[in-house]
């Protein structure tokens, strides 16, 4: 059912992306992202499984954010990202800009694993009204966005895990990339590309 | 006393919020209502689901705007005729936190109607036949309702139109059913 017909408004797939300069106020974000986090808090046990929850919340919309920057950013000559570095920078720029006004802090390699990155933010939007009550430790409700980032490298075929966690008031995502991408990006670096 | 026309207070108000990208807000809520498709059994459900949680942004958001367009217009007086109730909704507070404006019909004096040419809510929506029954903004109706209840305004809000069902605009139907009786709540008689 397509309902084009006679009306001034087109279906979503023929209308324009627009430039996604759009906004909405803040508080508006919040008070509705506080009852995603009402809502999954309100169905599971265990804070593991809120942030769980949050995480994979977030992954529908980074597939999505990746589908409509894809389009937006790159014209009539789309690029595909091959390279980890390429498509992190992509994140902690482009799309950390057009999502949170600003570029993330910082974007590290990690000196524990090979195949760990780093993305710290000191004001995650998500936790801006937030306070974590003491009983409930560690929670860090910018599990919302480590899904978008997973959401992002998922569907630019990176698959990986990315966790949001405290370190020093500071938000820090970790994203720790499957065995496979780090193979594939060691043939890239054989193949000198 | 001079007196401000309610958009220009809307684009003050507007001007002074810290505002965030839309698209992430559009998605978010996206989010949700899939979650909550996934989650319950019927359309119906989920509508009721969404109304509830619009009422519960709407009661918090009411101190927000309250306290907003007081600061940026000190002149503008409290409202005392269910009609500026609607041209605040549509002029000021449409703006303030969605950023969009709507225009209003006063079909009486108890009832108006708001008619959006967008809805930052489902910008990129089109509500499948297989969810015929799903009013996928309901959320916008129970924030009106909440907010409008937290200042004694007992209102029934609905959709007419919307646009991610193929209508070319969005129309919400404010009806008010009654004034609450100030007074003390069932809960605190006893103390």
């Amino acid at each position: 059912m397509l309902h084009t017909s006679g009306t001034t408004q087109k279906h979503p797939l023929d209308r324009p992306i627009g430039k996604g300069k759009g906004e909405v106020s803040l508080s508006a974000f919040c008070l509705l992202y506080s009852e995603l986090v009402q809502y999954h808090q309100s169905r599971v046990e265990s804070i593991a499984d809120l942030e769980m929850n949050l995480n994979n919340s977030g992954v529908d919309v980074g597939i999505r954010i990746l589908e409509l920057y894809s389009h937006r950013e790159n014209g009539k000559s789309p690029k595909r990202e091959i390279r980890v570095l390429g498509i992190l920078q992509f994140l902690a720029t482009t799309m950390w800009k057009s999502l949170f006004g600003k570029n993330a802090d910082s974007l590290e390699k990690s000196v524990e694993g090979e195949n760990e990155y780093m993305i710290h933010e000191k004001d995650p939007i998500t936790n801006t009204f937030v306070s974590v009550p003491r009983d409930m430790g560690a929670v860090n409700v910018a599990a919302y966005i480590a899904g978008i980032i997973r959401g992002v490298l998922e569907g630019a075929n990176f698959p990986c895990e990315v966790t949001a966690h405290f370190v020093e008031e500071k938000t820090v995502f970790l994203v720790k990339f499957k065995k496979e991408v780090m193979q594939r990006e060691a043939a890239f670096e054989q193949a000198g590309r | 006393m001079s007196k401000v026309p309610l958009s220009r207070t809307g684009d003050i108000v507007w001007s002074r919020t810290s505002k965030t990208n839309s698209e992430l807000f559009t998605l978010t809520y996206g989010v949700l209502v899939a979650q909550l498709l996934r989650d319950f059994e019927g359309v119906e459900e989920v509508n009721r689901e969404l109304r509830r949680m619009g009422r519960n942004i709407g009661v918090r958001l009411i101190d927000e705007y309250l306290s907003k367009v007081s600061l940026a217009s000190p002149s503008t007086p409290p409202c005392t005729a269910f009609r500026q109730t609607g041209d605040s909704i549509a002029k000021v507070a449409f703006k303030m936190f969605l950023g969009i404006t709507c225009d209003i019909t006063h079909t009486t004096d108890k009832k108006f109607v708001l008619t959006l040419t967008e809805n930052p809510l489902s910008t990129f929506v089109e509500v499948p036949p297989s969810r015929e029954g799903l009013s996928y903004a309901e959320i916008l109706n129970g924030v009106i309702e909440g907010a409008l209840g937290a200042v004694s305004l007992r209102v029934k809000s609905k959709f007419m139109k919307q646009i991610e069902r193929g209508d070319d605009v969005t129309e919400i139907v404010v009806e008010m059913i009654e004034r609450i009786k100030d007074g003390v709540g069932e809960g605190y008689k006893d103390e």
